[in-house]
């Protein structure tokens, strides 16, 4: 791992419910472009956001099919990132919050998102040169 | 790292998680905390969340067809938790008056400041989460 | 003296706490603190000159950074000339770059 920073995001919102999901992804994204290492911390509806069961679906009312509707996914966003800080020799750590992902059932995560809990919250913000937290409403 | 925790938001969770998500998280986090002195998380309650100042009773428990919650929150235990932790407590005076809450008598170990006084909160911390 | 950065997604127009909080980083820039807000989300509503909340203009202040995303702005296709001319628009890599540098970034 280089000697870059590492920045801290903890987040609490579910993959489609809320604007901040869509602002809370583009900071990621944002992160690794400055070249720095991203630790996130998935809290309450986020534990979903890289669920693996998550699936595109056609959509009538837009006139598309599965492939041509190509439905946004925050599974695939996560992945997507994971594959950009590698390109960038960045490190991408996730956790999600393991109480909150076994109250939703979404236990089947996409590889690189893990398990735990606020300890490693703060064992992340300790180890990080600075955090955000996004709340939810 | 001293970080100082802001919640607004009020009775978000409460019935669902049997206890108010953030003051969970923030006890959670006090375990780790606690093992050094140079570690120090505060909190302060503003917006609804002032409510919380105020509760004395468990919450009511839920019922939803033959379903009743037999472990509801405890909010008024969790507030204890933290401050029996030596947590640093903190609520905005306005907040409360705009709620007219002002007058009602606070627990022991809350510290009321107002809006000019959280500059200094503000300056004093080494990081805000804002909840 | 410290550095601030708010992340303003709050819409003052559904959200009564947005008042308090403009009022906060007022007092912040008052204090001779550094303060950057960035508008988000429906928080960019209030920033254009056609809009009317007067709370707002405490953000107008000479120790405060007033910016809005361009996406967000994008997305209710509001121009910059329709901006109040102290806005300037901005990418959230301005967020980034405050926490790489120690300010103390918050959302709101």
């Amino acid at each position: 791992m280089s000697h870059n920073k590492t920045l801290t995001f903890a987040f609490m919102d579910p993959p489609f419910e809320s604007e901040r999901t869509v602002t809370f992804f583009r900071l990621l994204d944002a992160a690794l472009d400055a070249n720095s290492h991203v630790k996130v911390f998935a809290y309450e509806g986020a534990a979903a956001l890289s669920f693996a069961k998550q699936q595109q679906h056609g959509n009538a009312i837009h006139g598309n099919d599965t492939q041509q509707e190509d439905h946004p996914l925050t599974k695939t966003w996560i992945a997507s990132l994971q594959k950009k800080a590698r390109k960038k020799a960045l490190s991408f750590e996730w956790i999600n919050c393991g109480l909150c992902v076994d109250e939703r059932g979404v236990n089947d995560t996409i590889p690189g998102c893990n398990r735990g809990g606020p300890a490693d919250l703060w064992r992340y913000a300790s180890e990080s040169f600075n955090t955000l937290t996004i709340g939810t409403r | 790292m001293k970080v100082l925790q802001i919640l607004d938001q009020a009775f978000r969770t409460v019935v669902e998680e049997q206890d108010e998500t953030i003051l969970w998280l923030i006890q959670c986090m006090q375990k780790k905390v606690e093992l050094n002195d140079i570690d120090q998380i505060q909190l302060l309650l503003t917006g609804q969340a002032v409510y919380y100042t105020q509760q004395k009773k468990q919450q009511p428990p839920l019922k939803i067809g033959d379903w009743l919650q037999t472990q509801p929150a405890n909010i008024n235990k969790d507030i204890d938790n933290l401050i029996s932790s030596h947590i640093p407590v903190y609520v905005v005076y306005e907040d409360l008056w705009d709620r007219g809450l002002e007058m009602e008598a606070l627990r022991e170990g809350i510290q009321v400041v107002n809006r000019e006084q959280l500059v200094p909160l503000f300056e004093q911390a080494d990081q805000i989460w804002h909840w | 003296m410290s550095e601030f950065l708010f992340i303003q997604s709050r819409d003052p127009f559904t959200d009564a706490l947005t008042k308090s909080q403009y009022e906060l980083i007022h007092h912040l820039a008052t204090a001779g603190n550094r303060v950057t807000v960035v508008l988000v989300q429906n928080g960019v509503m209030p920033a254009t000159k056609s809009s009317i909340f007067t709370p707002f203009t405490k953000l107008l202040h000479e120790n405060i950074t007033l910016v809005a995303d361009k996406f967000s702005l994008q997305q209710r296709e509001i121009d910059a000339e329709q901006l109040i001319p102290e806005i300037l628009t901005t990418d959230l890599d301005i967020v980034i770059k405050a926490l790489l540098s120690g300010q103390k970034v918050i959302w709101n």
